[in-house]
């Protein structure tokens, strides 16, 4: 099976190396200048504001590097990311499989689920948990009522409600990709693997889980780079200590006026993204989800792991 | 955000004593506007629009009613108000493009000194000022190219209700738990660090500038509440919020804030010793459309009768202290330009804060460093 899928692949590859530009090709032109104005332009801009246009300079990235702090902040933001999205994963995989798998009604029922906090602001989704979570919120009174706590126990402003909120808000961005990989997947290969004789253990880790490793991977690069941008929901339910990237960079920007060196920072913080996604893109098949090879689901992850060096 | 934080909430939660409140004063908006224009016309006359910055929300609902409405009674001058969390960003922004949209905006104390030498403001006109106004507003607070637009303090604030016996009396108390136990709340702000030098006995003259040795002392100060403070909150809404909910018992505040939700009935009280003081600043911009326009509108804000239409919409406190005369007996107390409050707040040190130091760094910047290395922690 593993040789058809890669000779998929390659066929797929060749399909798309056909002459170019089609008729159609000037459909391209309005995408591209908004990407060009709205997107290339402000970016060309910060980078020559971090490097301090029209006297150039170092110093902010030599005063990002002179203060630990900063390294501090970036660390703060990977563990509270990376927490994040291992959380998101565990939770969402489960409900992305009971969605293909489950019937009519409780896939409809979990859809809502996951989709309708979507459309909910992230403040107003921010603000519901301190009403739930706070000293005098909803859990803690019933936890006193029960007597099972004698003291309001601290849900929120520390580390325990930032890694609640976020997890909360990123769910549907894991689960919607998951759910799109995997109900793509034919069944059929599931019932062949069981008729084979596979358990259903074995059938899962062989067939299933392999082939919904790209929307896994879309999740969790989605879920994680969203994580490393996130401002509302650490500073409302945050303890002191939670500060990220962001909340400096908006500090610079906003209140002490310091674009140079704001501008720094989001660099900063665009080369980790940049770099992470490099070192992603090693171990797993990222440019399928970039959108550089057009091969079918799941079939890049085949070839990488049956002939890396294609 | 934060500026934004420090202007009220002036209409949520409307209690029946607000109702009756916000009624007595919205039948004293005419009288006001009357009063005024009979002698305002010959003055600050004029035609066309002036472009002034808002910071939004209850704010500009207020100064609308209060201020920019009777303006245009008397003057005949039309008022566009834009909105933003604040306006420094965007006038930064005007400037560098080479293209300014705004007239009027307000500018942070702490953001003053720096666009001032970048010479982003025209002098202000004060041949168009009343004489009244002119003695009411002292001269710290009239610069050449700017006003002070109000006082926005941060200072202590409790729940009464928490302290039924006596709350806490000055910065020290705070730190008190023994005294006055219960849950407290701090803010973010790298600079309200002074509050922890006001209870660690600094006197209020020294605490300018704020050299080294008295961050390290502050923060010193600060590790040691740190287990009791339920929440350091970031937006200003966010204190007197959970001073009703009994989140907190006592917080550090904005002014502003407090007294909105003290005339809304809370039952919280105000501290002003060892407050921090800052001015924000009335600025009319370099470059500005409109500009003669901007003069008159400044002019006008600073009346006393104008300026006390202002307190009592924005619960916000302008600089000349012959408002005082056109305020409710029971609101003047809550105010920082009373004699009594004014003389225990210590202003904040704008310009030596905006300096540099011999790294290159301004001493905001280092300040903000250290206090973001205390707290990542």
């Amino acid at each position: 099976m593993a040789g058809t899928m890669s000779s998929m692949a390659i066929t797929g590859r060749a399909k798309s190396s056909r002459p170019w530009p089609t008729p159609w090709a000037w459909l391209l032109l309005p995408g591209s200048v908004f990407l060009v104005v709205l997107f290339v332009v402000p970016l060309t801009g910060l980078l020559l504001l971090a490097f301090g246009m029209p006297n150039w300079t170092l110093a902010n990235f030599s005063r990002i590097g002179d203060s630990p702090v900063y390294l501090t902040v970036m660390r703060n933001t990977l563990e509270i990311s990376v927490t994040v999205t291992a959380l998101a994963f565990v939770l969402s995989y489960p409900i992305a499989y009971a969605l293909t798998t489950g019937g009519m009604v409780l896939r409809t029922f979990l859809l809502i689920g996951v989709v309708l906090p979507y459309f909910t602001s992230t403040l107003a989704r921010t603000f519901a948990w301190i009403v739930l979570l706070g000293r005098n919120g909803v859990v803690n009174q019933f936890l006193l009522e029960v007597g099972w706590v004698s003291q309001p126990i601290p849900l929120l402003y520390n580390r325990f409600g930032v890694i609640l909120g976020m997890t909360h808000i990123v769910m549907p961005m894991m689960i919607l990709p998951m759910y799109t990989v995997m109900s793509s997947i034919d069944p059929k290969l599931m019932r062949a693997a069981k008729a084979n004789g596979a358990s259903p253990l074995a059938a899962f880790l062989t067939i299933f889980l392999p082939l919904s490793l790209p929307g896994l991977i879309a999740g969790i690069l989605l879920v994680f780079i969203y994580c490393l941008g996130f401002y509302i929901t650490p500073a409302l339910m945050g303890g002191l200590s939670d500060v990220m990237i962001t909340m400096a960079i908006s500090s610079q920007i906003l209140e002490q006026l310091n674009w140079n060196f704001g501008a720094a920072l989001s660099v900063v913080l665009l080369l980790t993204v940049l770099s992470l996604l490099w070192i992603g893109s090693r171990f797993f098949p990222i440019e399928q989800l970039l959108g550089f090879s057009d091969g079918k689901l799941g079939s890049s992850v085949t070839r990488r792991r049956w002939a890396p060096k294609c | 955000m934060i500026k934004k934080d420090r202007v009220g909430g002036l209409h949520r939660g409307l209690s029946r004593r607000s109702f009756v409140e916000s009624a007595a004063a919205l039948l004293s908006v005419p009288c006001v506007a009357r009063a005024t224009a009979a002698w305002a016309q010959e003055k600050l006359a004029g035609s066309g629009e002036v472009v002034v910055f808002s910071y939004g929300g209850s704010y500009s609902q207020a100064v609308r009613k209060y201020v920019y409405e009777p303006f245009t009674k008397a003057t005949g001058i039309a008022v566009v108000d834009v909105t933003a969390d604040i306006a420094e960003p965007q006038v930064r922004a005007m400037t560098r493009a080479g293209r300014v949209d705004w007239d009027v905006a307000l500018i942070d104390g702490q953001n003053y000194p720096a666009m001032h030498d970048a010479g982003l403001f025209q002098s202000i006109d004060y041949g168009l000022w009343d004489d009244e106004a002119l003695k009411g507003a002292p001269q710290s607070a009239r610069l050449s190219d700017a006003v002070v637009a109000f006082r926005s303090t941060t200072l202590l604030a409790y729940d009464e209700r928490s302290f039924p016996k006596g709350g806490p009396q000055n910065w020290a108390d705070f730190w008190n738990v023994k005294a006055f136990p219960g849950p407290r709340g701090l803010s973010t702000v790298a600079r309200h660090m002074v509050l922890a030098l006001a209870a660690d006995g600094v006197p209020n003259s020294d605490r300018w500038p704020l050299t080294d040795d008295k961050v390290e002392r502050a923060l010193k100060k600060l590790s040691e509440i740190k287990p009791h403070v339920a929440k350091w909150w970031t937006a200003g809404g966010e204190p007197v919020q959970a001073l009703i909910n009994r989140e907190f018992v006592m917080t550090s505040c904005y002014d502003g804030r407090a007294v909105s939700a003290i005339r809304q009935g809370a039952p919280i009280r105000m501290v002003w010793s060892g407050g921090n003081l800052v001015y924000v600043y009335w600025t009319v911009l370099k470059g500005a459309p409109n500009s003669g326009n901007a003069q008159k509108l400044v002019a006008f804000l600073n009346r006393a009768q104008n300026a006390a239409a202002f307190t009592l919409g924005t619960n916000l406190t302008g600089p000349n202290v012959n408002q005082l005369q056109h305020l409710p007996a029971d609101l003047v107390p809550l105010l920082s330009i009373t004699e009594d409050n004014a003389s225990q707040l210590v202003p904040q040190d704008d310009a030596w804060l905006a300096a540099k130091r011999p790294d290159g760094k301004t001493n905001v910047d280092h300040l903000q460093e250290r206090w973001l290395a205390w707290r990542a922690q």
